[in-house]
């Protein structure tokens, strides 16, 4: 029988320190407590994963079943015309989306990026090789454009897994639009001269990066933070 | 008013949740558990194969435990299990949320350990006065298959009876007469957070508590011990808040829940307990223990009525009678419970104690019986949820927390122990 020296509570013969505030139990009658019993096992049961994978099966089924019909009925009444490629293509495109990430055992966030945007580039490169593979803007827009967006949403997943200061989020989710929409610009000023996409850009960065300074102030100054707080007060 | 009650030993085959089980399958998740825990401590080592005959032997007087949970499009629904009740070795983590298709279908969970029989209920089976009952009852019928002879009264109940129709009814339904419907507080209150325990963990702190000394100090207060205990509590987390020196404090809000069985005549073995909230605002300036206590026993002498009872069953019975409500689909049910769940629910309060009271039993079992444990299921933001039950001279104060850091626990058991009242620990923390 011991007592905790902070709490003045009577501990159970099994504890080497008190549940409430961690001091180690020494007890110069009691020196072996492990015969003791304690009053818990030491074993924990973690219930069974959500059988969320058991429902993207289902799901997989269920895009499937439409496709398969579309394909016949495609090849058997209009085979010169291959429309049924699309209804695939968008099916596929949508599995990949939605339900690949369920089908995961242990979900790999970078490999789900990975997947979605290489599922996301050939499921436009079909729409570019039927409708307009000689223009070009597959290789010189499309692609750079989605391998951008993708590399955002991987650097912004990175970012959040360990930061979740409110602030800090929103200047990070901010960085990384201006950031994006610099970058989308060019592109598309590289293969098309355009002067309305520039304005645009620039109209939407120089919002997006006034609201930036706006924050960072906030995030650095605590006076500038207190201020905020009282004239915005609702 | 003819009661519909439930003939489930003649010829039904289903019946229905009562009213405040309803809303419990929709808040079923992995941080929101809905599970009490209620164990008894025997004076002799527990034999699983007995145990298991116990437990399969008693299942036929409590209809309403022997059940599997089902779906109908647009209300869940209990029926009869059809298979055989598991006992398992106890776990580290106790009150683990519970899936339907897992334990051969039961809704409930019987842990041994050492000389410990442990029960794990959903509550939308029933409250802790049904739980009480079922594990007083497994545990003689335990005893009696020992060789013990056990005869039933006060919380054991006779496995010759057939279960009577009183004991399965929605008492809420009956007694929901009041036009009159209660406005239920929507204030978010002060939480006590820290770093959280991966998920499915919990610590429980249970405290062994003499009750006579107990008894003696809230006398000389002029307060019951469930007002002394609340008070403490409440006291615990306005010197926490105070000490985390935020410029404005939140209210701080004591949810105590009261067995309606005290003040309605019912038998039911279903939930028929409802929630007080006792709330006080620190920013109206420091009280001192004296004046918590004083307004803690007056709200709840105040409040503690029939006529208040009636009027909370009118406004959970409202939302179920709505027709709108019952003609919506149950998965959008689901959603529409777990997102107002997110967003009230445990937001408006800080703290809930939860006093079983005295459990009783016959003279005879006494003898083989050293005490027993109650627990509400661990919180999703708020640390110190606290359950107490009395046998004999002992009550045990059981603290679920779903944080690492047990500075709730600390202060409630150094406040008692400096008010002359002994505490014995009991913990499943590094063990």
């Amino acid at each position: 029988m011991s007592y905790c020296v902070n709490c003045g509570v009577e501990l159970a013969d099994a504890a080497k320190k008190c549940p409430l505030c961690d001091t180690p139990v020494i007890n110069p009658n009691i020196l072996n407590t492990d015969k003791a019993e304690p009053p818990f096992p030491k074993k924990i049961v973690l219930p069974k994963g959500a059988r969320t994978r058991y429902g993207a099966i289902i799901a997989s089924f269920l895009i499937l079943l439409p496709n398969f019909v579309c394909v016949i009925t495609n090849l058997l009444l209009t085979p010169h015309r291959l429309w049924s490629v699309y209804v695939v293509a968008s099916s596929a495109i949508a599995w990949f989306l939605f339900v690949f990430p369920f089908l995961m055992k242990r979900k790999h966030i970078y490999l789900i990026l990975a997947v979605d945007a290489a599922a996301t580039v050939i499921y436009i490169f079909l729409f570019y090789y039927y409708n307009s593979a000689k223009t070009g803007w597959f290789l010189s827009l499309a692609v750079p454009i989605t391998a951008g967006v993708f590399l955002t949403i991987g650097i912004l997943s990175a970012y959040f897994g360990k930061k979740k200061n409110l602030i800090k989020s929103i200047i990070a989710i901010l960085t990384a639009l201006i950031s994006l929409n610099i970058f989308i610009c060019l592109i598309v000023n590289i293969y098309i001269k355009s002067v309305i996409v520039t304005y645009i850009t620039m109209i939407f960065a120089v919002s997006c990066l006034i609201l930036l300074i706006i924050f960072i102030i906030a995030n650095k100054n605590y006076r500038f933070r207190a201020w905020l707080s009282r004239k915005f007060f609702f | 008013m003819k009661m519909k009650t439930l003939k489930f030993t003649e010829n039904k085959t289903w019946f229905k949740l009562d009213n405040a089980a309803k809303i419990f399958p929709g808040q079923n998740s992995a941080t929101w558990s809905n599970m009490i825990r209620i164990s008894i401590n025997l004076k002799e080592e527990i034999e699983p194969e007995i145990l298991k005959t116990a437990v399969k032997r008693c299942l036929p007087r409590f209809p309403s435990l022997d059940v599997r949970m089902r779906k109908g499009f647009f209300w869940y629904y209990f029926e009869k299990n059809q298979k055989e009740p598991i006992v398992k070795p106890d776990v580290n983590n106790p009150c683990v949320r519970i899936k339907y298709s897992e334990n051969n279908n039961y809704l409930f969970r019987v842990f041994y350990y050492k000389n410990r029989i442990s029960l794990e209920l959903f509550h939308a089976l029933t409250d802790g006065y049904g739980s009480a009952v079922f594990i007083s009852t497994v545990a003689a019928e335990y005893l009696r298959l020992k060789g013990h002879d056990i005869p039933s009264g006060g919380m054991v109940f006779s496995l010759d009876e057939l279960p009577k129709d009183g004991e399965l009814e929605d008492a809420f339904a009956k007694y929901a007469v009041s036009k009159v419907k209660a406005k239920r507080p929507a204030l978010p209150t002060y939480h006590r957070t820290g770093e959280k325990m991966p998920k499915h963990l919990s610590i429980m702190t249970s405290g062994y508590i003499p009750v006579d000394t107990l008894k003696e100090k809230s006398k000389a207060h002029g307060v019951t011990v469930t007002e002394y205990i609340a008070s403490v509590l409440m006291l615990v987390h306005m010197k926490l808040q105070r000490d985390e020196s935020v410029k404005k404090q939140k209210e701080v809000s004591i949810q105590i829940p009261v067995n309606c069985r005290n003040l309605f005549p019912s038998e039911t073995l279903r939930n028929f307990s409802v929630c007080y909230s006792v709330r006080l605002d620190p920013n109206l300036g420091e009280y001192t223990f004296e004046e918590i206590l004083r307004q803690v026993s007056l709200y709840l002498r105040y409040t503690n009525n029939k006529k208040h009872l009636q009027s909370m069953f009118a406004a959970n019975l409202g939302l179920e009678k709505n027709p709108v409500m019952r003609l919506i689909p149950l998965f959008i049910k689901d959603l529409g419970i777990g997102l107002s769940f997110a967003l009230t629910a445990e937001h408006t309060t800080t703290a809930l104690f939860t006093n079983l009271g005295i459990v009783n039993l016959p003279e005879e079992m006494r003898e083989y019986v050293d005490s027993f444990i109650l627990m509400p299921s661990p919180g999703k933001v708020n640390g110190g949820r606290a359950g107490a039950i009395t046998y004999g001279n002992t009550m045990t104060v059981t603290f679920a927390n779903r944080y690492s850091n047990t500075d709730i626990e600390r202060e409630f058991f150094r406040f008692l122990v400096k008010e002359g009242i002994p505490v014995k620990i009991e913990s499943n923390k590094d063990v």
